[in-house]
């Protein structure tokens, strides 16, 4: 090989991007994430309840749990079911994976770490989150069972109630910062974070984006008691893995997007670096989630929707109308 | 679902079929997840292996609700005939590799039920099970002795003697169980009214 | 307000549980203690038995059966006398064939581990029943523990010193 070739790939290992799509948020970032956080919540879960959970797999306190999971569902087998869509049932778990991975390439991890910068990157984040309803409502399509239809019905159901004051709230925080562009966002926050300046936003933002999210207590499309397993029921093998990992990176896509959005990001005091600090905040907010996870029971999909409709949405709504005055009578507020 | 065997070949080969294997076993092995599926009494004591005071999770079994992601299942106590041709159903329904672990004496000869009309005389008649669990209902330090058996017995599952195992070592299993400790050799007679 | 207060206090007990002791027994490590009169595997004694057969009239699961003693199986010089075979597949453990007994052949002891991989190991000859229990290999030694209830820390085990109750 020549030495031009050589240091070509030495400029392109040594390239920001590779290390943003390797690295940080990319593939290293997903996968470490995934395997600690389904770990972590199985252990912090057993220990609400008092008990050890996963402890003997790999010596000390099941460290290798996650690890032999994965590797026993690549050595599972898996069939379709003799009605399903064949090319939807094996394709949307891929989607599934890999679309909200987009997400993460519009959160910024310092102040010029971001895959994808944009004027627009709010607007991209929410493009994507609301992708992933319409791969689960294909994938629930796909099996033809009746389950995963009533499942994905759900999750357009509790998307209509998650997705507006979502968006609602978001509004919000882009007043107060005058941009669209997340590492924008996350620079006006140097006086005060947005959690202080509007806790009712944050608050709706919160509770919107656990149903978002498809978290307990919203995990109404998954609901094991009442449809086996929802929309992901007749997926077993790896096909099944691919399902959770894409739940797992649409959690970590969405604290990620709590904590640009309310909690000042990478922002705070510099004896660490600003993508310390970001992820420290979201271990925070993921421990946070899944203790809600062990406290709280699922609702009903109405008690969701009126939940939806009859609180979060005029809260939002109320919110945008705060903030307008502050911005209008207090423009001191925005720091001048 | 095994890996093929390799019959003939350099040991290189073998070596790795059964490194791989090794590995799956393991992997099989410490993620045992498991379905809820209540067919008598004995399932009260399964919630208690699976509750806080012995949990049983600690082995890496998952309670998950789902047929299709499951790898045991464990009959709990008595079945009925009619229930016989669910349990089949069920068990039909599990993506292999699949095992069953039988709990109670019910669930293996019939027990106080024995002259009944309507009640299955061992659950081996209608699937093939791996683990019996003697208790009426067996205690949860006997289910969790159970699940490590089923445990042992499939950390040798389809291994090749050689690099691995030594060799007396999966021959005496063999003895052991009487049987060669793959699915595929374990018939599958359905029950008959 | 009280809807804020109502909501927020699952998820402080949940937080304050999480640093609660332990309930969970560790069970091939640690054992708790069975009472000694618990109903387990059956141990019979050969040389005190009579040959009656009151224990097989008397058991509801028809678990035991008399059958001849040959002489491979251990007992040379009480051949000719019939003695219980148990099939643990079916015995439900109600130890009627214990108090019955009347020379107090059969005794309960506290095994409860008795898996196998096969149904027909699970009948034991008289041989094998008049075997002393051993612990399964699988198994190693146990730490005894006992149930203990605290106000302060909540319910928890703590470990004992006095050996399994033996028979
Ligand atoms: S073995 Fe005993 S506890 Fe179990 S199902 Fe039968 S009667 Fe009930
Ligand atoms: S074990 Fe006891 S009851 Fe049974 S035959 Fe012997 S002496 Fe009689
Ligand atoms: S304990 Fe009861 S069921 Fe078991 S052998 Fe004795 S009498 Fe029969």
């Amino acid at each position: 090989m020549s030495p031009d070739l050589w240091s070509l790939i030495w400029d392109i290992l040594q390239s920001k991007l590779f290390l943003e799509l390797v690295f940080i948020p990319g593939i290293a970032f997903i996968a470490l994430f995934t395997v600690i956080v389904v770990w972590a919540e199985r252990k912090i879960l057993a220990r609400v309840m008092m008990r050890y959970g996963p402890l003997h797999v790999g010596k000390v306190a099941g460290i290798l749990q996650t690890i032999a999971d994965t590797l026993k569902l690549l050595f599972k087998e898996f069939i379709p079911p003799r009605r399903a869509h064949k090319a939807a049932y094996y394709l949307t778990p891929v989607f599934v994976a890999s679309v909200p991975t987009l997400a993460l390439t519009a959160i910024p991890f310092s102040k010029d770490w971001v895959v994808f910068p944009s004027d627009l990157g709010l607007l991209i984040a929410f493009a994507v989150f609301a992708l992933s309803p319409l791969l689960a409502m294909i994938t629930g399509w796909a099996c033809n069972n009746r389950y995963t239809v009533i499942g994905s019905l759900r999750v357009i159901f509790q998307d209509v109630a998650a997705e507006i004051p979502l968006l609602l709230s978001a509004l919000g925080v882009v007043m107060l910062s005058g941009s669209f562009n997340l590492v924008n966002i996350v620079e006006s926050q140097r006086r005060l974070w947005f959690a202080f300046l509007q806790p009712l936003g944050a608050l709706v933002f919160f509770i919107a984006l656990i149903g978002e999210i498809e978290r307990v207590p919203f995990d109404i499309p998954t609901a094991e008691q009442e449809l086996v397993f929802g929309w992901k029921t007749e997926y077993g093998g790896i096909l099944f893995g691919l399902l959770m990992f894409g739940e797992y990176i649409t959690f970590a896509a969405g604290t990620l997007l709590f904590v640009t959005l309310y909690l000042g990001g990478y922002l705070g005091p510099s004896f660490l670096p600003p993508m310390a600090w970001i992820l420290i905040k979201m271990g925070i907010l993921v421990f946070l989630l899944i203790l809600i996870r062990g406290a709280y029971p699922r609702l009903r999909i109405d008690q969701l929707l009126s939940i939806g409709w009859k609180w979060l949405i005029p809260l939002a709504i109320l919110n945008v109308l705060v903030t307008m005055d502050l911005i209008y009578f207090y423009p001191w507020i925005l720091g001048g | 679902m095994s890996l093929r065997k390799v019959k003939r070949g350099p040991k290189v080969i073998k070596t790795l079929n059964n490194l791989i294997q090794y590995v799956a076993n393991w992997a099989r092995l410490s993620s045992l997840w498991s379905v809820h599926f209540e067919t008598g009494c004995c399932c009260v004591e399964f919630m208690a292996v699976s509750c806080s005071r012995y949990d049983w999770e600690r082995f890496g079994t998952l309670p998950i609700s789902s047929p299709r992601q499951n790898d045991l299942l464990v009959i709990e106590g008595i079945v009925s005939k009619k229930m016989a041709k669910r349990v089949k159903h069920m068990y039909d329904q599990l993506y292999d590799p699949k095992y069953v672990i039988a709990l109670g004496n019910c669930s293996i000869t019939g027990a106080l039920f024995k002259e009944s009309y309507s009640i299955v005389k061992g659950i081996d008649k209608v699937i093939p099970v791996d683990v019996f669990v003697p208790g009426c209902p067996p205690r949860p330090e006997a289910q969790i002795h159970a699940l490590r058996m089923l445990q042992e017995k499939i950390r040798k599952e389809n291994l090749e003697s050689g690099a691995i195992v030594p060799k007396n070592n999966s021959e005496s299993l063999e003895e052991k169980t009487g049987q060669k400790s793959t699915h595929s050799n374990k018939n599958k007679k359905s029950q008959e009214k | 307000m009280s809807v804020v207060v109502r909501t927020l206090k699952p998820l402080c007990l949940a937080f304050t549980h999480m640093f609660r002791r332990v309930f969970t027994i560790k069970y091939p490590f640690q054992a708790p203690v069975i009472e000694d009169d618990y109903r387990g595997r059956i141990q019979f004694f050969p040389e005190r038995c009579i040959s009656c057969g009151i224990c097989e009239s008397v058991c509801p699961t028809a678990a035991i059966k008399l059958v001849e003693v040959k002489e491979l199986e251990g007992f040379s010089e009480v051949k000719k006398f019939k003695k219980p075979q148990l099939d643990f597949g079916r015995c439900c453990f109600c130890n009627f064939c214990v108090d019955y007994c009347p020379s107090e052949a059969l005794k309960s002891t506290w095994l409860v581990e008795l898996a196998e991989y096969e149904k027909s190991k699970l009948t034991y000859t008289p041989y094998k029943l008049s075997k002393q229990p051993e612990r399964p290999k699988l198994l190693p030694k146990p730490k005894l523990v006992k149930l203990e209830i605290s106000k302060v820390r909540g319910a928890g085990h703590a470990p004992l010193k006095k050996e399994r109750g033996k028979k």
